[in-house]
Order: C-alpha cells, then structure tokens, then sequence
C-alpha cells in the first residue's frame, strides 16, 4: 500500500530543513525546488537519493527518477514530486 | 546603448532606492553584518536593530547595507543577514535572534540568508580558490554583474576586441554574459549551440573565470592557495601569476589563443572515427573501476575506457570508445547506479587523448610560465605545482591525458590546512565536489555564482560567509554609488545607533572597514564611487551651466566668452572678494589661548589658501577658497580631454580641472596656516574622491585640518600630524549647499626636513626610449605651463627615467605673478609625466587613460628649487590590475639626492579608443570611432581600379566603452567634441541619461564619419567640435563647417544597436545605414521601424548562406537603411520591399512595395554580415 504523500511530505520538510548542515528556515511545500530554493546541486541529489534509502530502510529506483527528470527535460524537481515519487516507491 | 544600457541607468540617490524591486541590473538583495565579542551581545545586537527599523514603509537598504558593512565593529562573533525588503530583513532578524538564543547554537548556515560560525575559520585556516573548468558556463553567467562593476565590463569589451581582430571572428563572447531572459526561444538555442563549440566553451569559461578572479581581487578575498580542475587549472595558473604573455599580450588575448589552439585539437579530433563517450557516475572512483573491469570481462576487450576524472565519492567520469561504452552502460544499469551521459565527447584526461598531445605541447611552447606567486595545487599530481618554468609547462599539459585527481587534490589542500574553499568562476560544481569530499569535516566551501538566481545575490551570499567566517575581504566595491560621508539624519542606522553605548569617536573620516586588509590597499573600489559621484555632480555643473546660476554674492564681470570657449578674465583674486560671512554667516573665527604663539607668527601670503573661518592655532582649521578661472589661470592648463580642440574657436579646450598637486598645495597651505613653526614632511593616506572641476562660475572649496595622533612611525622628525578634509561647496541660490568631499589626507609636519637620502631606485634592463616630447604631450592633456620634461632618457619594463625642469610660476595666477608655494605643485605634477611616455612604449594601449586615484605616502626632503633647475624623474611601475596601476616616483636633485618621493601613486584605468593618440590628442587628428570599410562595396572605394581618388563613402563605427558612457568622462567629452551651440543643445536635452549618452554619440561617430570622408576629398583635417551635424530626424544629418557649408561637404546617416554606432557619409544626399545585431530590437530612436518581412522576402532571405536571423536581417536592415536615406520625403520602412538579392556581393534590391512588380529598378542596398552583427548601407543608387 503506497505510503500517504502528506505524511511523506512532512518527513521530507523535516529532512531538508537541515540537510548535510545546509538549512533552510522558509516554510517547505510540496512546490519547494530543489535547486532553485534548497540550493541543491546534482551530487546532492545523489546523497539524498542514498539518505532515503537509509531513512526508509529499502532500495530505491532513484536513478531511473532522475533519468525521466532529464529526459523530460524538467528545469527543477519540486518537493512535492519527490514525495509521490516516494509515495510511489516505498512499500 | 543596450548591451551597456544597464550602466547607464539613472543612479538611484540615496533615499529613492526601492526596497524590494528586483531592478534591471539584478541587485535584488543586500548584506547586512553585525559583530560583538559574544554570541549573546550580538542577540541583543539584533535585536536592538529590528525594534529601530520603521513598522511599515520602507528603508533605504542598500544605503544600510553601506553604514552598517563600512562600519563594522571588531567584535569576535558576526553574523550576516540577506535580505530583500524590509518584511525579509525583519523576519531574519527575529529568526536569527531566536537562533542565537537558543543553547548550544554554534552555526547557522540558513541558505535563504542567515549565516553565523562560532568558530570561524578563516582565523588559523587558510582560503583557497577553486577554478572550474569546460562545462561550468552557461548562458547568462554572471549577468547583472559588468553592469555592476566595471571591471567586468571592460574585459568583456577587451574579448569582444579580441576575437573582432581574430582571424575567425565569428562570434562576440559577450552574448554568453548577457541575462538568458533578453533572448527569445530561437536565439537562445542558436546562443546555446554556439556555446558548445568547443572554442567558445573553453574560452567563456576561462574568461567568466578571470572575470571572478578580477572580482574576489577588487573585494580583496584572501587567497592562500589556488587550484583548477581540468581547463580551470589554466585559469588558476593565470591568476597565480605563472603564465607570462608574449609582447605584453593581454589576458584575454592570450586567453583566446589558448582557446582557440583547443578548437584546432579539437578538429583534428571530430576527423577521427569513433570518438567518445563521456559519462558522468554516481559514485566514487572505485566503483566506476570495478564497472570497467565487469565490462571489459565481458567484452573481452581491455583499454577501451578509463576513469578520466575521480571528481568526489559521488562522482566519477568514464571516457570510452562509443561501442565498449554501451557495455559499460548497461554495467551501470545493472547495478541501478545514477548516471549521465554527457555532451563532452572528447576524451580529456586519458590515453585516448594521447593523439593530440603533440598540437598541445606546441600551444604552450611558445608560453612562458613563472614561479607562482600564490601556492597553486596540480589536479594531476595533488600536490602544489613545481617552481621551475619547464616543470610547470610539462605538467601543465600533461594534465591533458592524466586523469582529474581532484578527490586527492582537494584531501591533499585539507590536510596543508585548507579550510575555506571559494570555487572562483561559473556555477557550483566544484563546491558540490569538494563539499562531497570533505563531508563530516570542518570547512567553509562556497560559491561566487550559481546556475541560479541573480549573480548579484550568490555574491552577497558567499560574501556573506566569508565575513563571518573571518576571511579578509573588503566589501566597499559593493557600495560605489554611496558618498563617503554618509549622513545619518534620513533614518539609516549605524552600528552606533544600536550598540548601547554610543562612541564617543569624533573622527571626520570614515572607519577603517576592519573587514579590510588595508583600506589603502582597496582603495580601487572608492574609485567607482569617485565616478558616480562624479557624475552627480557633473551632472549637477550640467544644469547649472544651462540654467545660468551662479553663487551667491559673486560678481558678475566683463564679457562672458565667445563661443563656447573660456576666456580669461580680469576679476580681483578671490580672498580679496568676498568675505567669509557672506557664505557662512555661522562660521566665525577663533582662537585658543594655548595656540597663541602659533597664531602671533608671520605666515608668508599663498595664492591656493583661501579666507580663514576658523581656527584654534596649532589645533583645527577651516578655511573656504573660491576657485575662477579669472584667477585659477594654471586650471586652463589643465583640460581633460585636450586643449588643441577647435581651429575655429581657438580657446575652445577640455574640462578644467585642479590638478592633484595643487590640491595638495592648497592642503600644505592650510597646514601651513595652523601650525606656521612647522615644515610640511609629507603626506600619507591621500585619497581623491572627486575632480574639482571649473566652471564658468566660481566654485568654493572648504578645506578643514585638525589634529590627529602622531601614528608614523618611520620618521622621528615628524611631531604633528593632522588629518585634512578637502570638500566643495555649490552655492546656489536657494541657498542651500550641497557638500561633496573632494578629498582627505594625513599631513605629516615636523621642525625640520629630513636629510635628503639618495635615490635608491633602480631600473633594469634599460633601453632608449621610442617616445618623443611632442608624442607625450600629445597624449596628454597638460599645457605649455606645465610641460616640463626636457628628455625622456631611459625605459625599461619596470618604468621610466627622464629629465625634468623646475617652471616659471607666473602665469599660474592671475593676482600673483610671483607666487610663493609652500611645495612645488607643478614639478611635482611634471615629475609624474614620464610614465605616461613608459604606458605609451607598449602596443597595448588599452586602459592606459589614467585617472590619479590616491597616494600612499609623499615625502619632501627640499623646499622650492630656482626656476630652471634640472632635475631627474625616476619612475616605475609596481602594480596592474585590470583597473588599476599603481607608480612609485624618485624626484632627484642634481646632487643625486631626492628632492621629494612619491610611494604608491594609484590610478584609475580609463578604456578609452586609441588610435593615433588617446582621447587627450589634438581632436583634428584623434579620431573616436574606426574605419569600417569592409561594410562598403568595393566600387565605392578610392583607387585606379575604382577611377577614382576619393571614395564614394566613408563608413565609421564605434562600440562605445563603457568607461565613455560614464557621465564624468562625458562631460570631457562634450567640452571637446561638440560645438557651443551643440553643448547648449545637449545641455537642454530632457532625456534620461543612457538616451542623452545615444544621442552624443550618435553625433560623435557621425561627425568622424563626416570628417574621415572631407579629408579623403579635400586633404583638410577638421576638429571635431568644428564639423557641426543638422540634424533631419531619423539619424539623417547635414554636415556643416561650424557655420558655413562648403561645397559637396558631406551628409551623414547615422545608426546604432546597443553600444554599437555607425555613421556612413557622402556627398550624395540620399545616404543612408541601418544596424543589426543579434538580441538587440531596433527602437524607433534609431530610426528603425520594422516593418517585419513578407514571405517572399524570407524567400529570398533564404538565399544567403548565413543563419536565418542574420540573412532575414540583411533584408530588414537594407529597407531601413533605404528609408533612412529618403528620410527627408517621409518614406518609411514599411513602405519598402526587397525585389532581389545577390548573395555573392550582399546586394539586396529595395524597392516601394506596392512596385515590387513593376519593371521600374529598385535601389541598391549593400549589405554585410559580421559578428553576429549586420550593416545595410545605400547611396540609393539604381539597381543594376
């Protein structure tokens, strides 16, 4: 059964809100960017894909998530895509 | 002006700032710094701060940006804030108090703006500067910031004149810095596709990377070590200092040919088969191996694919052979890893690359490399480059086929005590890399620019972290349109405001920025602000000269001058004039009982002091002198921008202004007065802060001296020092005064001079000079009265020595023939010219206008010298930066002896064209725009083949600097170009700035144009302020001879796109030119109303070879340039259709629109693709 977007939401806020020492104070939302508003880079996108895994306990397809991403050419991932991603994925 | 429109915008004054609006030039945000000694004083700090800042409207924040950063306490603890408006600034401050309230708060690191360490890192660690390489630029880097600084601005425009006169000139960098935004969708892929080109990638990185450098180097960013990663370790060698350049070949120059020389490798590679594929791994170096070996098992193939970058433990770079690479993919795939194919194909960094080791060694055979200057890391080796020039030079280009081993490097830079890392260029890569590799670790690693955003508000987020972490750094570059003495009365708050208890601190000069290595060290950023307000004030003279006022009480005599030129006048000298209260009627004069023996001694009369309005002998002074050109005759001497300027108006000259020396000659003077049992020793800390310009009216200076602390240390002769403030006053009738501070300086005064030591400066490698007296005094701007070099004797790289002569005085004031100076002003003002002969021994003449700026320290060791004495002027060079020169100067007696030392002379870099002359040549001779013959057909041009000895037409085109379009230089440059009526007409222009900066040079480029055709006829050289363009609407002129008309004297159509004007005269009456240039849209000002083109127009477009824009351009801009030459029937550009085009010529037929079938022929039209840019030129001939 996919795990609730909302609650997964919540964790991500948590989570980013001090990521590997970087914070962020602004109120995080499901249309909060990566790189444009968290000041991500990509191998960050890398380190998060691993903390995931570790926080949720299982295997993540995060770099079939990024690939689409870039194939769809999106400029930016959103937090809330993240966690449907996620939604999606954990079991 | 567009390309430099943003430089133009009308400075905001302080106090009209828009909190909160993201303004044209990107500078949506400010950084505010607080500091104390403890974490909770610095709460309460805030805290104070937030509960002074208005309930609602707005404030001023850039201006409190300046008073709190120029300001900053020496507090142990800081903390930064970025803020956009005054509701971001109220609500970081609320969380940052909470913050550092809370327990065990040691570091915010808020990356929405809020940055505090308790541990700083700058103290005991060392900063290091990182260089990214090929695939950090992007478009649009660094937009916002050549507006910004002009620094940035002038190598753009360096690399634009670089690649123009390059054997391929293709392409204008300066595109790839523009903001992304001003392109649509299709010149935004052409741009993007332009930027792959290996060429342009490399070359945009390195010079975005220069860019940053010139930028960490203006906020002077502490720099312990530097190093690049793949092409960035060229840049970091630059900036290191170890790369030398051929015949004082530029940077960016040499920056070019390296670029250009990888382009060559670059073909030889794409005429191989099989090249590579470039992935990029999400994983560490170990991985990446374990993915080759699993895919060479497979294939059974072995050295198809190496590790050509171990980048951090999240990423690798795989180079392979496009077939075994599929392999590795699906290794990679297997395995689920994150990767990416990259768009790089050539395979850096490996074996594979070996083919083209031999054109590369060749490129940097011919480069001289030096020791470093600062420690630079190799990404080859990991550890720091050698010392010796071979070593460097083999390293530096095998690290083309050696694998990238920045995971090493940078661990390797952590354990030689690295801890702030600053990466110095494009975007962020190497920041996530080194952030990666040294997770868990205690550094600082940040970023100048991201992909992202403002590159303005990345700045202040780095620089933002960089304070609190304690890196030297100077943050006054940020704040150039400020005034140095910054009241507070409007509500900005100052660190005083909000501390609990207020200084007690009386000083009239700014706070040392504690920030700053030196304050004199950075004083280059202080010159920006000398340029705005400059500007202001010129401005400022502007109006008043148009509107007539003048200051209170001032009499008005004799006969105004004829013309446009300035005449002498026969008005009693000023202190004989006015009386002080007239002025000042508060100010009286005083004196203190303590200083009575000061004040009971002669004191000789001096024409430079002015009225006394107050003093207490021996402690503080004010004095006010008027300055007129009645009496100020040495100031007629002295013209920016020429004297020889006008055959027709002989007196017509440039700008005068008071000389530097004569400024410090009034100082001495006043000095003089305050302590007259003291001798003047010397001058330290001398900083210029604006011209004192002449006008026709008078101009009042107050000049105010009191004593400070003896601080010098190097002379126990000197027992008084006193710190002098020079600032002007504009009357006006309102009476209100507005101040501006012209100048400040520490006097050093003493019982006696020191012995004269001897000279102990040496120059090596001496040769004769090449330069002659009447090439130097032609290149400046200086008159008969100060022309005192008798011979330039000797020059060498370092500088110059010469032979000067002490000059008559008696035609330097019209009251005192014989007048008695304290210094000498005009030897020392003559001992500085030689060095102007030095600048002028190199080819480069670029940024070579030189503007003094500041003086570190001036030492007297004689008094004045009879009229006639020989001297020897010693000089050299010590220091160059893109803005910046800085001379040393031994002025030394006949007896070997000095006569007075001048230690760290600062200039100012003007960019200015020059041709034959600079900008201060004879203006018959100097010409502002180039020759752009090959925008004319070959038929128009003079020669046998042609039949004829004078051209058809004259084409003139001009790029106008940005230093030029600086109101202060303008103002130069109308007093030498224009005509009187001319410079009332531009007086009266009501436009805004950027507008009224078109529309002088618009006339300018017209006039030379004008003037380059009437020489080619007739032989005559017209001075440009003679040659006076009437104006037809529409860029349309008829030339005039200032008053007359000769026959077949030339008409003129003139047209300009962004900063780029051209002119095109003929004595045809229907000549006409249009411009183009990519991501510029004509405006209706140029004439340009497009009209857009039919479909049968792209048709024919089509027929040229060159990019659709640019062929649809060439049809465009031939019917505008055909409207422009019938401007005078009303004919606009709608009315006109393109019939025929011949590729091969660039002939485009124009017709009327509703004749396009008709058997009538059409005008010829010729039209010119080049750098992205396209001219239409017509003598509306038929067409054949």
């Amino acid at each position: 059964m996919p795990r609730d977007v909302d609650a997964i939401l919540v964790e991500l806020a948590d989570l980013l809100s001090n990521f590997q020492g970087r914070e962020y104070s602004d109120p995080i939302t499901a249309e909060t960017t990566f790189f444009g508003e968290l000041g991500f880079a990509s191998i960050d996108a890398v380190v998060l894909g691993e903390t995931l895994e570790a926080t949720y306990g299982q295997t993540l397809p995060f770099g079939a998530f990024l690939s689409e991403l870039r194939d769809r050419q999106v400029e930016d991932l959103t937090v809330g895509e993240l966690a449907e991603f996620l939604s999606r994925s954990l079991s | 002006m567009s390309q430099n429109r943003l430089a133009l915008e009308p400075r905001q004054a302080v106090g009209e700032h828009i909190v909160g609006d993201t303004n044209s030039t990107g500078r949506d945000c400010e950084l505010l710094l607080f500091a104390a000694d403890e974490q909770h004083a610095l709460a309460d700090q805030l805290r104070h701060f937030a509960d002074r800042l208005p309930m609602d409207g707005d404030i001023d924040l850039q201006s409190q940006a300046y008073v709190l950063n120029t300001g900053l306490g020496p507090g142990k603890r800081r903390i930064a804030i970025v803020a956009s408006h005054l509701e971001d600034l109220r609500n970081k401050l609320q969380k940052a108090v909470s913050r550092l309230n809370s327990p065990g708060c040691e570091q915010i690191r808020d990356v929405t703006g809020i940055y505090y360490s308790a541990n700083p890192l700058g103290i005991g660690g060392k900063v290091a500067f990182l260089f990214p390489g090929e695939g950090a630029q992007y478009l649009g880097m660094l937009a916002g910031l050549p507006q910004l600084f002009p620094s940035l601005a002038a190598t753009l425009q360096m690399v634009d004149d670089v690649v123009s006169r390059s054997d391929e000139p293709a392409f204008s960098l300066t595109r790839f810095f523009d903001s992304a935004d001003r392109y649509d969708d299709q010149d935004r892929d052409l741009l993007d596709q332009e930027l792959r080109r290996l060429d342009n990638a490399m070359f945009s990185v390195l010079i975005a990377d220069y860019m940053m450098h010139t930028l960490a180097s203006e906020l002077s960013i502490r720099c312990d070590a530097m190093a690049g990663h793949s092409a960035g370790e060229l840049a970091a060698l630059i900036a290191a200092g170890c790369v030398g350049t051929h015949d004082n070949m530029p940077i960016e120059e040499n920056l070019f040919r390296v670029s250009h020389g990888f382009q060559q490798i670059g073909r030889l590679a794409d005429q191989r088969e099989n090249q590579g594929v470039l992935l990029a791994l999400g994983a560490r170096r170990q991985i990446a191996e374990e993915v080759l070996a699993n895919a060479a098992l497979r294939c059974g193939l072995d050295d198809q694919a190496f590790v050509a970058m171990d980048n951090c433990p999240h990423q690798s770079v795989i180079v392979g052979l496009t077939d075994f690479m599929i392999e590795v993919e699906n290794e990679i795939k297997q395995r689920g890893l994150v990767y990416e194919r990259l768009t790089l194909d050539r395979p850096y960094h490996t074996k594979l690359f070996a083919p083209f080791m031999g054109p590369l060694r060749e490129l940097f055979r011919r480069t001289p490399f030096t020791t470093p200057k600062v420690p630079i890391y190799s990404c080859t080796t990991a550890n720091l480059f050698p010392k010796d020039s071979h070593s460097i030079r083999e390293l530096t280009v095998s690290h083309w086929e050696s694998p990238v081993e920045y995971t090493k490097m940078v661990n390797r830079m952590y354990d030689d005590g690295v801890r702030v890392f600053l990466e110095v260029g494009p975007k962020n890569n190497l920041c996530s890399f080194t952030e990666d590799i040294l997770r868990g670790r205690a550094s600082l690693v940040v970023p100048m620019n991201v992909a992202r955003g403002t590159a303005w508000r990345q700045l202040q987020h780095a620089v933002a972290q960089l304070a609190v972490h304690h890196v030297n750094l100077d943050v006054s570059p940020f704040y150039q349109e400020r005034l140095a003495d910054r009241p507070s009365h409007d509500g900005t708050l100052s660190h005083d405001d909000v501390q609990e208890g207020r200084s007690t601190d009386n000083h009239t000069v700014p706070r040392t920025n504690p920030l700053a290595v030196s304050v004199m060290d950075n004083y280059w950023a202080n010159m920006q602000h000398f340029l705005q307000v400059q500007g202001q004030v010129m401005h400022s003279y502007s109006g008043q000269q148009s509107s007539g006022q003048q200051s209170s009480g001032q009499q008005s005599s004799g006969q105004r001058p004829a013309r446009g030129g300035r005449r002498r006048r026969g008005r009693e000298p000023s202190h004989n004039r006015q009386r002080p209260d007239e002025l000042a009627p508060s100010l009286s004069i005083t004196q203190a009982g303590a200083g009575d023996q000061e004040a009971a001694l002669p004191v000789p009369t001096r024409p430079l002091l002015g009225d006394v309005v107050e003093l207490e002998a021996g402690e503080r002074i004010v004095v006010l002198r008027k300055f007129d050109l009645g009496e100020d005759l040495y100031a007629l001497q002295h013209t920016v921008g020429g004297r020889s300027v006008s055959k027709v108006v002989p007196d017509q000259h440039g700008l005068p202004v008071v000389p530097m020396t004569f400024t410090l000659e009034m100082i001495a003077e006043v000095c003089e007065r305050l302590l007259p049992s003291r001798k003047i020793i010397g001058f330290k800390n001398v900083r210029l802060l604006r011209w004192l310009a002449l006008a026709e009216d008078p101009t009042t200076v107050q000049v105010t001296a009191k004593r400070a602390p003896v601080t010098d240390a190097l002379s126990n002769l000197v027992t008084d020092e006193f710190l002098v403030e020079v600032r002007q006053i504009e009357g006006s009738t309102a009476g209100t005064a507005n101040k501006w501070t012209a100048a400040v300086a520490t006097v050093m005064m003493g019982p006696q001079l020191p012995p004269a030591p001897e000279s102990e400066m040496r120059l090596h490698d001496e040769r004769a000079s090449s330069i002659s007296l009447e090439v130097l005094y032609n290149n400046l701007f200086h008159g008969e009265a100060f022309q005192g070099v008798r011979s330039l004797d000797a020059v060498s790289g370092e500088g110059m020595h010469a032979s000067i002569e002490v000059l008559p005085r008696h035609q330097l004031f019209a009251s005192q023939p014989d007048c008695r100076f304290v210094l000498d002003p005009v030897l020392m003002d003559v001992a500085m010219h030689p060095m102007a002969a030095w600048h002028l021994e190199f080819p480069d003449q670029e940024g070579r206008i030189l503007l003094p700026v500041g003086i570190d320290r001036v030492e007297f060791y004689d008094g004045m010298l009879p009229v006639g004495t020989t001297l020897s002027s010693i000089s050299r060079s010590t220091k160059e930066t893109t803005r910046q020169f800085t001379h040393d100067f031994d002025v030394v007696r006949p007896d070997g002896r000095l006569w007075c030392r001048f230690s760290g002379c600062h200039y100012y870099r003007f960019y200015l064209p020059f041709h034959e002359f600079n900008f201060h040549g004879p203006k018959d001779v100097y010409f502002l725009s180039q020759e752009a013959e090959w925008t004319l057909p070959d038929d128009w041009r003079a020669g046998p083949e042609q039949g004829r000895q004078s051209p058809k037409a004259s084409c003139m085109l001009l790029d106008v600097p940005t230093d030029l379009q600086n109101p202060s230089m303008q103002v130069a440059a109308v007093a030498v170009m224009l005509s009187e009526r001319e410079q009332k007409s531009y007086r009266e222009l009501q436009l805004p700035v950027d507008r009224q900066t078109e529309w002088l040079f618009r006339r300018a480029v017209g006039k030379d144009a004008v003037r380059q055709h009437w020489r080619a006829r007739s032989g005559e050289r017209m001075f440009m302020a003679d040659v006076e363009l009437e104006d037809h609407h529409g860029g349309y002129f008829t030339g005039i001879r200032r008053g007359e008309r000769p026959a077949l004297f030339p008409h003129v159509s003139v047209a300009s796109t962004g900063s780029v004007v051209v002119g095109v005269a003929s004595e045809s009456p229907t000549v006409g030119v249009a411009i183009w240039q990519m991501g510029e849209r004509a405006t209706a000002e140029t004439g340009s109303d497009t009209g857009g083109l039919s479909l049968d127009e792209r048709k024919l477009a089509m027929a040229f070879g060159d990019s659709l824009p640019i062929a649809e351009a060439r049809l465009e801009s031939a019917k505008r340039a055909t409207a422009s030459a019938f401007r005078d029937r009303g004919w606009r550009t709608e009315m006109f259709s393109v019939r025929h085009v011949d590729p091969a010529s660039g002939d485009v037929e124009v017709v009327i629109a509703e004749e396009t079938s008709r058997a009538a022929r059409g005008w010829r039209v010729h039209t010119v693709a080049r750098n992205k840019m396209v001219v239409a030129v017509t003598l509306a001939e038929p067409w054949s």
